[in-house]
């Protein structure tokens, strides 16, 4: 038969175990109860005392002593539990305020990233127009007043540049201002839409004419992150990702008859 | 019963496909400016019908499915003129930003070597997210770049290759 080797623990392990902490705790309480009243109680008392007399020639019975213990005692229980009960009661406001507050940020920050993506579109549709505006000024002859058309055609399109770059930061705004409540995947293709987007500027050929360089991959990926962004439920506060289907052919037209450069 | 296969999944009670995608050029480009260039492409693989799980512009490739991609590309490298060593960088760029730890180089010496140097990378790809490769080299006066080739008897060699295929 194995024989075990008891070994004092230290008192600090005691303490770490809580039954041990707790044992202790209301074996206190019960001497600290019980101890003084029957020491005090032990004395001569008047033979006509009862037990729940109290008085100049009778001291307090023991049970009288418990009695008044556990009243005491019960009154600060209630008093604990009220003062716990109206914490709970603030936090679990504090929190549901919190949670209102995010899920408003949420709806906000969805929202306004869905009309400014939007609004970017249109910029960008208007941009394009500008585009086509200026390129029918390109070889016109002088009597048609060119230079005149290009400066105010131009002067649009900067205009229309400026306002697309504004949008593009108010959407970086929201972004830095809701990146903790929306989803990262989110935030991330918003990033990346952005940083496509902050790239591209119009740029003007050798012959004169302007171009929106990439304009459709731009619309292609706006019109995606709009896709995803319209897909926001309140319900559920979450964006559904969706998928083409049936898989179809390109929306984006490849270049049909690139010249073949082939070396021989 | 059979098994579905493991590339597809049904998603929303409809069937999901793994994006993949294959892209090459039958264009010689060479570099003519110091500033990176994108790679242009011309042509994409049909595969199943011409189903297109990723599309491309010019040089972009567009993701139409959110997944961790792998990206392989292989190009032909060349030049025209020197016998003087001379680099070429090529790397990946996802919407404009240019992906870290891509970047490969080749150094090419005299007008008869030909080099397929080899790139890839394995991306985290958003739907919308637009991929380019590109590329840059040490000089722009011995017509560095990317050649395709049109051999006698053979199928042509694509200027470059490559070949995009979703993992998750």
């Amino acid at each position: 038969m194995a024989v075990r080797v008891l070994t004092l623990m230290p008192i600090w392990e005691w303490c770490k175990k809580p039954a041990i902490v707790a044992a202790v705790i209301v074996a206190g309480f019960v001497a600290g109860t019980f101890d003084p009243h029957l020491a005090s109680g032990s004395g001569p008392d008047a033979p006509t005392c009862g037990r729940f007399d109290y008085g100049r020639d009778c001291d307090l019975s023991p049970t009288l002593a418990l009695i008044l213990d556990l009243v005491v005692g019960a009154s600060l229980a209630l008093f604990f539990y009220y003062l716990s009960r109206r914490n709970q009661i603030r936090l679990d406001h504090i929190i549901a305020s919190q949670e209102t507050l995010r899920n408003r940020r949420m709806d906000y920050a969805a929202q306004q990233l869905k009309h400014l993506f939007q609004l970017t579109l249109f910029t960008m549709s208007v941009t394009k127009r500008s585009i086509a505006h200026y390129n029918l000024t390109v070889g016109l002859h002088d009597d048609e007043k060119p230079r005149w058309m290009q400066s105010v055609t131009l002067s649009e399109l900067r205009r229309d540049e400026a306002k697309l770059s504004r949008v593009l930061q108010s959407v970086r705004n929201i972004l830095t201002a809701a990146n903790d409540v929306l989803d990262p995947d989110v935030v991330s293709r918003v990033e990346g839409v952005c940083n496509y987007l902050g790239e591209i500027s119009v740029e003007q050929q050798a012959d004169g004419m302007m171009e929106f360089p990439k304009y459709d991959v731009c619309r292609m990926k706006v019109g995606y992150l709009i896709e995803l962004l319209q897909t926001y439920s309140r319900d559920t506060r979450s964006f559904k990702d969706t998928v083409d289907e049936p898989y179809g052919t390109s929306a984006v037209n490849p270049e049909p008859d690139l010249a073949e450069e082939v070396k021989r | 019963m059979a098994l579905r296969d493991d590339n597809e999944r049904n998603i929303g009670g409809r069937d999901y496909k793994k994006a993949f995608g294959q892209f090459t050029s039958n264009k010689t480009q060479r570099i003519t400016t110091l500033k990176p260039v994108e790679v242009l492409l011309d042509a994409q693989a049909d595969a199943g019908g011409g189903v297109h799980t990723i599309d491309f512009n010019k040089g972009d490739i567009i993701i139409k499915q959110s997944g961790m991609y792998l990206i392989i590309a292989g190009p032909q490298l060349g030049k025209v003129r020197g016998a003087t060593p001379r680099w070429i960088d090529l790397w990946l760029r996802v919407n404009n930003i240019d992906v870290p730890n891509s970047n490969i180089r080749a150094v090419i010496i005299d007008p008869q070597e030909k080099t397929v140097a080899i790139m890839n990378s394995v991306l985290p790809l958003n739907r919308g997210d637009t991929v380019n490769i590109v590329m840059a080299a040490e000089t722009i006066e011995e017509g560095m770049g990317l050649e395709a080739i049109a051999p006698d008897g053979e199928p042509t060699i694509p200027s470059i290759i490559i070949t995009v295929v979703q993992l998750d």
